[in-house]
C-alpha cells in the first residue's frame, strides 16, 4: 500500500536488522556526543547576531560581499527544474 | 545570552536526531518512512548550520542563509522522491524496498 491502514500491523523487522542497526546507531551517537562533550567551543559573546526578518531579506537579495542572490537565483531554477520533473515522472503514462 | 543553554545542547540534540534518522534509514522497508527519515537527517544538520552561526560566528549570517537553501533543496528531493514513489507505486502496486529493484541496472 501507498499508505498504510489504522488497522494494519506495523510491519515487522527482522531482529538482526535492529540488532546490527541499533549497534552502528548506537556507537556512532556514543562517538558524536564525547566527542562534543570532550571539547568546548569558544562562544562569541561580544557580538550580537541580527536575524531579523528584515536583514534576512536585505542579504539574500544583495548582490554586493555577502549577498545571496546568485544561490537564490539558483535555487528557484532547481525547484522549477524539479517540479517540471516531478510532474513528467508521476504522470500517467498512457495519457497519449 | 539564553540561561544555560549552549551550543553542545544543540549539537546533542543534532546528533540524537541524526542517528535516530540513520536507524529508522536503515530499518524500515516502506520508500515513504525511508524519506521521512532522510528528512530527519537534514533537518538535524540545519540545526547544527543555525547553532554555529548564532553561537560562533554572530556577526555575519552564512548559517541561517545556508539552513534556507538546504531546506529548499530537500523539497525538490522530496518532490522528486514522490513523484518516483508514486510511479513505482502505479508499476507494482506496493512500495517495500525488497521489490522496487527496477531501477538497479
Amino acid at each position: 500500500m501507498l499508505t498504510s491502514d489504522l488497522q494494519d500491523k506495523l510491519e515487522a523487522v527482522q531482529f538482526r536488522k535492529i540488532f546490527f542497526s541499533l549497534l552502528a546507531v548506537l556507537i556512532g551517537a556514543a562517538v558524536c556526543i564525547t566527542t562534543i562533550l570532550n571539547h568546548s567551543f569558544p562562544q562569541v559573546t561580544d557580538k550580537v547576531l541580527d536575524s531579523s526578518m528584515r536583514t534576512i531579506g536585505l542579504r539574500l537579495l544583495s548582490y554586493n560581499e555577502g549577498g545571496f542572490v546568485l544561490p537564490f537565483e539558483v535555487i528557484s531554477i532547481l525547484l522549477l527544474a524539479a517540479i517540471v520533473g516531478s510532474i513528467i515522472i508521476a504522470k500517467k503514462a498512457d495519457s497519449k | 545570552m539564553e540561561s544555560g543553554v549552549g551550543i553542545q545542547h544543540f549539537m546533542i540534540l543534532s546528533t540524537l536526531m541524526f542517528f535516530i534518522g540513520v536507524y529508522g534509514f536503515l530499518t524500515r522497508k516502506n520508500l515513504i518512512t525511508i524519506l521521512l527519515s532522510v528528512e530527519l537527517i537534514l533537518n538535524s544538520v540545519n540545526i547544527n548550520f543555525v547553532a554555529f552561526n548564532k553561537f560562533l560566528y554572530p556577526e555575519n549570517l552564512g548559517g541561517h542563509f545556508f539552513a534556507m537553501f538546504v531546506i529548499a533543496v530537500a523539497a525538490t528531493e522530496v518532490s522528486v522522491a514522490i513523484a518516483i514513489i508514486i510511479s513505482l507505486y502505479r508499476k507494482l502496486k506496493m512500495i517495500d524496498v525488497e521489490n522496487v529493484n527496477e531501477m538497479k541496472y
